[in-house]
């Protein structure tokens, strides 16, 4: 490897650690990164200004922005937080009937709005559930890493539930329905496992005290506390319409129509939206993510830059050089993905691997590659608390709560609360993956 | 009686009110438990929730859930255009939405010792509530407003008993923006222990004082 690529190369991994190390900047880190990647490229003649921004991916983040709306709008018909209280209602409020439930429930929202949207309609209601019911601490840890993970697994599932996979279809390596048929069944089978593993083997409801009582009490005052809450049919309504042209748009509409997958998100968000136009430009003016669009700029910059050095390629070449069959070359890849997604969180892991995922799929087949890019991405979100924004949130929502365990203790839910369940699905994910895509390359 | 009981009632009466949160609490422990979880739950929770305590002692004298009493705060309400409403108390919020027309405007005091969920709040009333803040509840204020205040223990005919959040709004200059200001007792049964979470205030700082139940 030449100097200037170890430079850019050194510069993207610099960023990518500082702003994990210190993510209340994380935003003016990554674009002074990313306008220093421009700076350097540019007096190099490497890559001018203009090249670096014509290849970002603007159609990638096209889709997270409408899908961002799309979410909110979903979200705004409370149809999801009506949908939790009917879960309480069905276990009538019993540990592991939560526990189970709450995840899959969790699982199916993600899949369809993003990780963000789908715990802060969700974790609301199943937080007053704890105080209610009252819990230990064990149990709480235990529900909501598992509830972060199903969130985590739910996003991976469909190509519009995270930011990986919105990065897999917006960049057109792979359509709609192939990803779906693709990565969904291998993530709710390791839902499923994990959620058996976790309510045989760990148990955290068995120290949780429900008696009848407790249970009549709890649903009373969740009837009471949602006595008027109703579903606001006017955004449900046309969001499910939406829902079902953008499903329609991506499985059915032929790509010589032009139709691409951003043009159908976009046309979609924008019927959902118009239905009710004052609280639409409201969302416009306050609900686009800002934040997250110009941190995935700023990271598509830099691994521009670092592209156009050559850089990837080589790293590619470096794996397809070692001396094993290509399939455990493969192997080495995605582990390689979880461990650095773990480590760097998602958006930026994905953002420079697909570079080399990319290189890899020229000589091998491409979709177990890029979904279990996918997967690894999911495995690697799952094992640290600060590996995915979803966690973050998480604590910050437990923290606001201000939750008291069954002996009056607060209820934390940190980095090493959340370590014992993120160690456990990171191990499980990765497995499933690893294993599927060994069979699909050893069919191929 | 189980450990975390007194997080649930917190919960509750955060969104419900304290006298809304007791009756259900005694209704529901009455009926899976009978008087003596009644009394059990007034042995655990009643020194730190004090209208809680008078409920149970209600319920366990053969007091029941009283019908929402209000003949009483209608007619002060003629003539008025904006009503600033002080406190949430579900039962008698809910009986009082029914009756008023909407030519009332209703505004709420968004302000709470505890933390309930004010969207799940909004959600509940509905949409004609408008939240207010302490900093500007007064753009509301004027000869066609009036203040409500839910308030305990006027039943005991000794002290009145109101939440902190009326203490913050009924100084000697609000007093004088607002056309009437009205407490409307919500307890009907009297209070035992020291009133925590209340605050005592003369009887005449309101202009009317109306049961409730």
């Amino acid at each position: 490897m030449s100097a200037v690529q170890l430079a850019f190369a050194g510069l993207l991994v610099s960023v990518i650690l500082l702003q994990a190390i210190l993510p209340a900047y994380r935003l003016l880190i990554v674009l002074a990164g990313a306008a220093l990647s421009c700076g350097a490229s540019a007096y190099l003649g490497l890559s001018s200004v203009g090249q670096l921004f014509r290849e970002v991916p603007w159609e990638v983040l096209v889709i997270l922005v409408a899908l961002g709306l799309y979410a909110q709008n979903l979200a705004d018909s409370r149809l999801f937080g009506l949908a939790s209280v009917r879960i309480t209602r069905a276990v009538k409020a019993r540990p592991t009937g939560l526990l189970l439930l709450f995840a899959l429930g969790t699982y199916f929202v993600s899949g369809v709005v993003n990780n963000l949207t789908a715990l802060l309609v969700i974790l609301p209601v199943l937080l007053s559930v704890f105080a209610l019911v009252g819990v230990t601490r064990r149990f709480a840890t235990w529900t909501l890493g598992v509830m972060l993970v199903a969130c985590n697994l739910g996003g991976a599932a469909t190509p519009i539930g995270d930011f990986p996979a919105v990065l897999l279809l917006g960049s057109g390596v792979m359509t709609f329905g192939q990803y779906v048929v693709a990565a969904a069944p291998p993530t709710f089978f390791a839902l499923i496992c994990l959620l058996l593993l976790v309510i045989v083997l760990v148990r955290p409801a068995r120290d949780v005290r429900v008696t009848p009582a407790n249970q009549r009490l709890t649903l009373a005052i969740l009837s009471q506390i949602y006595r008027g809450v109703r579903v606001r049919w006017t955004l449900l309504g046309p969001g499910l319409l939406a829902l079902a042209l953008m499903l329609a748009g991506w499985l059915l509409v032929p790509a010589s129509w032009g139709f691409t997958p951003e043009l159908v998100c976009w046309i979609g968000a924008g019927v959902a939206l118009l239905a009710r136009p004052r609280h639409a430009e409201q969302l416009l003016r306050t609900k686009v993510d800002v934040e997250a669009s110009l941190f995935l700029l700023a990271f598509f910059l830099m691994v521009g830059a670092v592209r156009g050095t050559g850089f990837f390629a080589q790293a590619a070449g470096a794996i397809t050089q070692l001396p094993v069959s290509p399939g455990l070359q493969v192997m080495a890849f995605l582990v390689l993905a979880a461990l650095l997604t773990g480590l760097f969180s998602a958006g930026p892991s994905m953002a420079a691997l697909l570079e080399v995922a990319e290189a890899l799929a020229r000589d091998q087949p491409a979709e177990p590659i890029f979904v279990g890019l996918a997967l690894s991405v999911c495995a690697g979100s799952s094992l640290f608390l600060t590996a995915a924004t979803s966690g973050p949130l998480t604590q910050a929502l437990v923290e606001r709560a201000k939750l008291d365990d069954v002996q009056g203790n607060r209820i934390q839910f940190g980095f090493v609360n959340f370590l014992p369940v993120g160690l456990v699905s990171f191990c499980l994910i990765l497995s499933v993956n690893l294993v599927r895509t060994w069979w699909v390359l050893s069919k191929a | 009686m189980r450990d975390g009981l007194d997080q649930a009632f917190k919960l509750a009466s955060a969104e419900l009110g304290m006298a809304s949160a007791s009756w259900l609490f005694a209704q529901e422990i009455d009926a899976s438990e009978g008087e003596v979880g009644v009394a059990r739950l007034r042995d655990a929770l009643g020194r730190r929730w004090p209208v809680l305590d008078a409920v149970c002692a209600g319920w366990l004298d053969g007091a029941r859930l009283p019908p929402v009493r209000t003949e009483g705060v209608l007619p002060h309400f003629r003539g008025l255009t904006r009503l600033v409403i002080v406190g949430l108390e579900s039962r008698w919020l809910d009986r009082l939405l029914d009756c008023i027309g909407p030519e009332l405007q209703i505004g709420i005091l968004r302000h709470s010792e505890f933390t309930p969920d004010w969207e799940r709040v909004q959600s509940n009333l509905g949409e004609r509530i408008t939240f207010l803040e302490l900093s500007s509840f007064q753009s509301w204020a004027g000869s066609r407003s009036a203040l409500l205040s839910f308030v305990y223990g006027a039943e005991s005919g000794k002290s009145l008993f109101a939440t902190s959040s009326w203490v913050r709004v009924s100084g000697p200059d609000t007093r004088t923006q607002f056309r009437d200001l009205i407490g409307w007792d919500v307890l009907g049964v009297p209070l035992s222990v020291y009133p925590r979470w209340l605050v005592a205030v003369p009887r005449e700082q309101f202009t009317h004082l109306e049961a409730g139940v």
